[in-house]
């Protein structure tokens, strides 16, 4: 074997395992739909993995006041978080009404968001998990 | 009166929902009437109140027991009065009769029962011209009251309260009927308000 397809096997190799690691953490994903004629659509995914390195890049002043405002919170958001994953996939949270439509629920390790009113509708979803690591940065 | 109840007792329950053994979940369902009424359902299992509530260190919540301020629990020994109920035969224990207001205090078996009814003159077009009644049925284990009261004089354990609210497989806790809203708070087994 040559040294260049030890090279190439070697970054292949780090390419599967990365990926693997991204999936399996999960994504964030963000689609709201403005309901107007000319409304505009926003779909964003990213990959989980990638948001507590992306809050280290905050810079610091900017964050500031995230210490002492997430801080005293920080313990209450790993513990939901941790339990949440943890507990059965359903509805958490469901308010209709002639005007809007909104459900928290929670799938897989996962808390979806979805609101549909007369204006726009809004889907988020995000990996529990990556969401109390990501806070976790900016509290720090 | 109604409404300071229901605060009350929404607050408390929201606290417990901030719920235990992970197939325990307690549920609020809030259904306003009117062709614009909202309908509100809320399901959180208890094993999540229970690993929430001691992270929280809020005004008056710490480490699971809300600090009741003033001397709200001083005047009465709650803790006597309450075992003092749960020994007796079951019986309607307190009644009151007003015009506007019925209320009845009872034991039955291992309960305390809480029923409340108002009734008031209605508030929509044709006011004065019907009665509108309000009713607030409040259920409560006596193991659920004695664990709330488990803590110091002043305090409220509401994390004591939760893990004892577990050990019921189905529960009602509390149902609130007036003019326009419907209010049904309970346990169960299930993870969905249906």
């Amino acid at each position: 074997m040559t040294t260049g397809m030890t090279f190439l096997g070697g970054a292949l190799g780090m390419v599967v395992v990365g990926g693997a690691f991204v999936y399996n953490e999960g994504a964030v994903r963000v689609d709201v739909r403005e309901k107007t004629r000319d409304g505009s659509h926003i779909y964003l995914v990213v990959p989980a993995a990638v948001l507590p390195v992306a809050a280290r890049l905050i810079p610091k002043d900017k964050l500031k006041d995230a210490p002492r405002e997430i801080g005293p919170w920080l313990p209450t958001i790993k513990a939901a978080s941790k339990e949440l994953a943890r507990c059965a996939d359903g509805p958490l949270v469901e308010v209709d009404s002639n005007r809007e439509h909104v459900k928290i629920h929670k799938q897989g390790k996962s808390l979806y968001i979805d609101v549909d009113s007369e204006e726009e509708t809004v889907h988020v979803s995000f990996p529990l998990e990556a969401a109390a690591d990501t806070v976790s940065q900016l509290a720090r | 009166m109604l409404k300071k109840t229901l605060g009350v007792m929404i607050s408390m329950f929201a606290f417990a929902a901030l719920a235990m053994p992970a197939d325990r979940w307690i549920h609020v369902r809030v259904t306003e009437s009117g062709p614009d009424g909202e309908r509100v359902r809320i399901n959180i299992p208890l094993s999540l109140a229970e690993a929430v509530l001691p992270t929280i260190k809020a005004a008056n919540l710490s480490a699971g027991k809300v600090k009741v301020e003033g001397n709200a629990l001083d005047q009465v020994d709650l803790r006597a009065m309450l075992q003092a109920v749960r020994k007796a035969e079951d019986n309607q224990f307190v009644t009151v009769e007003s015009k506007k207001e019925n209320v009845e205090v009872a034991k039955s078996g291992e309960f305390l029962l809480i029923k409340v009814h108002e009734n008031h003159e209605g508030t929509g077009k044709t006011a004065g011209a019907r009665k509108a009644t309000n009713t607030v049925d409040i259920k409560v284990p006596f193991k659920v009251a004695e664990a709330l009261l488990s803590g110091k004089n002043d305090e409220l354990n509401v994390l004591a309260a939760v893990r004892a609210l577990g050990e019921y497989p189905t529960l009602d806790l509390v149902t609130v009927q007036d003019e326009s809203n419907n209010v049904r708070i309970w346990v169960d087994s299930s993870n969905s308000a249906e």
